[in-house]
């Protein structure tokens, strides 16, 4: 070695097929175990070796390794490995630089993210390679966007400065971090439990559309295999499985029900047995008590079959809506129930019936049909007043989203899901046999519902509030021109608050993200002793927020089919996957084909071209103006050792806004002062102390919104959708 | 705000896995620290840095497969082997398609709300509680204890039953626990019950006295 000359080299690190039995690959007990003298690789020298490869990989040198002395050398257990892979371009010194031999790595270059990476190493030397050839792409290194046909789709970038590149483990964690969990609550706080119902239906419906959807998302293909245990699915058989799960869950449900009818109609048997004993002749009276037992024992048995046949009939059920159904809103649900318990009650009704005949001989005619149903009535209505105190606030979450449902959040009809269980049941003629107690349940009559199962526009978000045990406020949310939430224009305070109600900006198709808010509670003028929600203050803009429609449609938190894709609703109300411009769709009379914003019912079958729009049209939405005014500057961190003399608040842009602010002794921020307001603010400005000692200070501003009946600068206003009430 | 920005975030990975420091989430949330599986995107753990509040400064452990923790090997009897505390804020444990096991030489199940509306432990299945006590079942309460089943109550002693009370009384035929009224269903009806019997011969006395 010569200590006098340092010559530097650059170069390659070629095929680990040539190198990388000299690392051990498994776990090994004893040094002897060890193929080669410690982390090497080998590489292909600029200069001394040829570009043409005219010595083979397999001939080069093998380099050793320095580490950096953050490292450690492995001496008293400090160490680090190396983490160098084939393709990586490397920098080093010769230990001999006369002979150039021993070549010791010092360094390698950062792969940056725009050169293309060859998935082959049959090329000439010194062309960059991908380091995955023979390798598993691991999920965090495949971006999120690419296009969704092969091969040109997406690939691995391989980039030393891809630490914030969205890849498909982000999109994964994203979209199961946010997917609900029904929490359950006793039944006594909610006999439906409609949300728990609606989040599992939503789920499911979602996952076959994402399966189906596979065959034109490169992300499904790569996600499948982990998503359900690694196990393959045919369509068919995978609407199977996951209708089995589902139907488990609404069974265990409904089976709360039915046994509360149980209960009742025990009660009831017994009730009329009791009231009509004593008017019985002796001698019927000595059989009157063993036709009880036995009404009794056979009410035992007719529910016990009806609950066992639960989830036969539940995933019948299911199987009808599997491919109908895009979005399951709470009135698709209530539907659901309705139309389930409806017709089980009617079977109930039946059943009861032919018990109760041969005690009706004896009794005299006991009839209970009709009460059943008034008794589901009395069970559904108690929806009204299930906020109880001692109930559970929570009853969905999300372990990235928090609390997404509560208990006073829904907004169901009991009269609605009344009505549609006295529908149901008196479409049930069949009659039961109690000695066997068979049956089956048609269920083809329930999507006459006119609830819209079928996807919305994707929109901007809504603002929602739950709890604080009031009810009524609403406004509309207001969403600049890039995507971020400013502020809540309040349409309604609503009444009877006596605690800060939660706020949820809720987006239909999940395009938005991040924004957080807290609402305030407070007198609400001119409305005597009213508290209302007065004010909602933004901690949390969030960002991709839609400001208007843009043609994309879906719902239930995601979007189902992007503005340029066509979709087809088959005669049979079954929806296809959406399709791709220049795919090929067949269609036949009957069928509707939605592209481009139109919606056309096709007459004659035929094959049809998925078009290329190039204008969509796009719902006509309520709009008005609105301009945003400097409220209020809440304190998130008041910071420490600011001069309070000394240092300035500057807001930027202010917009014509002056602030002032107050410090305790220890130069925290106490108080900031709106002594301007300012007008026309269409971004969040940015609320900083120009200081020489302070630090740590951060602020937020809280706008109040003006509605404005025309436009004075069109750079100073927000257009915003009225979507209070609306779907 | 808009997007979340770090110019500072650092990342170190392989192909089966990796760390960073500084990492945003999909949804905009700021992560001080993420560990994730490169073989499964729900298999992670973050220490979030910004979010809602259950969100911000909270510990994020996701994992498809089973989550397992195992400690206490040297902990003396009666001191905490593995101890949860959720210091404001409910604990959620739930199996929606599995089951519940919980396992220990005793077993306090202790509520203690501080108001009227607190402190109640709720126990209920869609079918069957069993409550099996190899030894004894004690059921006590303050104020009231109630047995009730629309269909069935059965009260066995197989060597002896026992029944005490200040002041019992019993019926059959009732259609209401609460309301008194006599057997029916008796073969040989009972006007009423003792109490009720009482009552009505001291109304009687009352009326001719």
């Amino acid at each position: 070695m010569n200590e006098d000359r340092f010559v530097i080299w650059r170069g390659q690190i070629v095929d680990d097929a040539t190198w990388k039995d000299n690392l051990p690959a498994t776990k090994w007990k004893s040094s002897d175990e060890i193929p080669g003298w410690g982390s090497r690789y080998r590489v292909r020298v600029v200069g001394k070796d040829t570009e043409g490869k005219d010595v083979p990989d397999s001939q080069l040198e093998m380099a050793t390794i320095m580490y950096p002395v953050t490292a450690g050398s492995g001496h008293g257990g400090s160490y680090q490995t190396s983490n160098l892979r084939k393709g990586s371009f490397v920098w080093g010194f010769y230990e001999d630089p006369d002979l150039k031999q021993g070549l010791v790595i010092l360094g390698c270059l950062g792969n940056n993210e725009q050169i293309m990476l060859s998935r082959t190493t049959s090329i000439s030397g010194f062309d960059p390679f991908s380091g995955y050839i023979r390798e598993n792409v691991p999920y965090n290194d495949i971006p999120a966007e690419g296009s969704p046909i092969p091969p040109n789709g997406p690939r691995p970038l391989e980039g030393s400065n891809n630490q914030l590149q969205t890849s498909i483990a982000d999109q994964e964690q994203l979209k199961k971090g946010q997917q609900e969990i029904p929490l359950a609550v006793p039944s006594s706080c909610d006999k439906l439990q409609l949300g728990a119902i609606q989040i599992e239906i939503q789920k499911f419906l979602q996952d076959i559309q994402d399966f189906k959807n596979q065959v034109n998302s490169w992300k499904n293909t790569i996600l499948r295999p982990i998503n359900e245990n690694g196990k393959s699915y045919s369509i068919e058989e995978y609407i199977t499985y996951k209708i089995q799960n589902v139907a488990e869950f609404i069974s265990g449900q409904l089976k709360n029900l039915i046994t509360e009818i149980q209960g009742y109609v025990t009660r009831k048997i017994n009730g009329a047995a009791k009231e009509t004993y004593d008017l019985l002749p002796p001698d019927l009276r000595a059989s009157a008590k063993p036709a009880v037992e036995t009404a009794n024992d056979l009410l035992a048995c007719l529910f016990r079959k009806i609950i066992k046949n639960l989830l036969g009939l539940v995933v019948k059920f299911l199987m009808q809506i599997a491919e109908r159904f895009i979005n399951a809103p709470l009135c698709a649900v209530e539907n659901i129930v309705g139309s389930l318990l409806g017709k089980l009650t009617g079977l109930i009704n039946s059943g009861v019936q032919a018990i109760m005949a041969p005690l009706n001989a004896i009794l005299g005619t006991v009839d209970i049909a009709g009460d059943i149903i008034g008794f589901v009535e009395d069970i559904i209505s108690f929806l009204s007043c299930q906020d109880q105190p001692e109930c559970p606030e929570v009853t969905g979450w999300s372990i990235w989203n928090g609390p997404t449902r509560f208990t006073s959040s829904s907004n169901s009809n009991p009269l609605s899901i009344v009505n549609k269980v006295k529908t149901y049941a008196s479409t049930v003629q069949q009659s039961v046999d109690p000695e066997n107690f068979d049956f089956d349940l048609d269920f083809s009559d329930i999507f006459e519902d006119t609830c819209n199962v079928g996807p919305i526009f994707c929109g901007p978000p809504t603002v929602e509030f739950y709890g604080g045990g009031g009810s009524g406020a609403a406004g509309n949310v207001i969403v600049n021109a890039v995507g971020d939430i400013l502020a809540v224009d309040l349409t309604s305070f609503g009444s009877g608050y006596t605690s800060a109600p939660v706020v949820r900006f809720v987006d239909a198709c999940g395009t938005g993200r991040g924004a957080t808010g807290r609402s305030i509670i407070g007198p609400v003028a001119g409305i005597g002793t009213t508290i209302g929600v007065v004010q909602v203050i933004i901690d949390n803009n969030g960002s991709g927020y839609l400001q208007t429609p843009n043609g994309d449609r879906g719902g239930d938190g995601r979007v189902w089919a992007y503005a340029d894709q066509t979709t087809v609703k088959r005669a049979d109300g079954k929806y296809d996957r959406p399709y791709y411009p220049g795919e090929i769709i067949n269609v036949n009379p009957g069928d509707e084909v939605y592209s481009c914003g139109r919606n056309s019912v096709i007459t004659q079958g035929q094959a049809y071209t998925a078009p290329q729009c190039s204008q969509q049209i796009l719902p006509k939405q309520d709009k008005y103006l609105t301009s945003l005014e400097l409220d209020d500057v809440t304190i998130e961190n008041p910071g420490v050792n600011y001069n309070c003399s000394i240092d300035k608040i500057k807001i930027t842009p202010d917009r014509g806004a002056i602030l002032e602010y107050e410090c305790d002794s220890y130069g925290s921020i106490t108080k900031v002062k709106v002594v301007k307001r300012g007008i026309g603010f269409t971004e969040e400005p940015m609320i900083e102390i120009e200081t020489e000692t302070g630090y740590n200070a951060r602020f937020r501003p809280v706008f109040r919104v003006n509605s404005i009946g025309e436009v004075i600068d069109p750079n100073q206003v927000i257009s915003v959708i009225d979507c209070v009430g609306k779907v | 705000m808009a997007d979340t920005k770090n110019y500072h975030t650092i990342g170190y990975g392989t192909k089966d896995g990796e760390i960073k420091f500084g990492h945003i989430h999909e949804d905009g949330v700021l992560s001080g620290f993420i560990a994730r599986n490169g073989h499964d995107p729900n298999h992670y753990i973050t220490l979030e840095a910004s979010g809602e509040p259950h969100r911000k400064h909270g510990t994020i452990c996701r994992s498809p497969g089973s989550f397992q923790v195992q400690a206490g090997d040297n902990v003396p009897p009666n001191q905490a082997g593995i101890f949860f505390d959720s210091v404001s804020g409910d604990i959620i444990l739930r199996a929606s398609k599995g089951r519940i096991r919980i396992e220990a030489q005793d077993i306090d199940i202790i509520a203690t709300g501080g108001t009227g509306t607190k402190g109640n432990i709720t126990v209920e299945a869609n079918d069957t509680v069993l409550i099996n006590g190899k030894q004894s079942v004690d059921i006590r309460s303050k104020i009231s204890t109630k047995l009730a089943s629309e269909k069935t109550v059965e009260v066995i002693g197989n060597g002896i039953l026992n029944i005490y009370g200040g002041l019992i009384e019993s019926m059959d035929g009732s259609t209401d626990a609460l309301s008194a009224k006599g057997s029916k269903l008796c073969p040989l009806p009972t006007p009423a019950t003792p109490r009720e019997i009482q009552q009505r011969i001291i109304s009687f006395l009352k009326t001719v006295t």
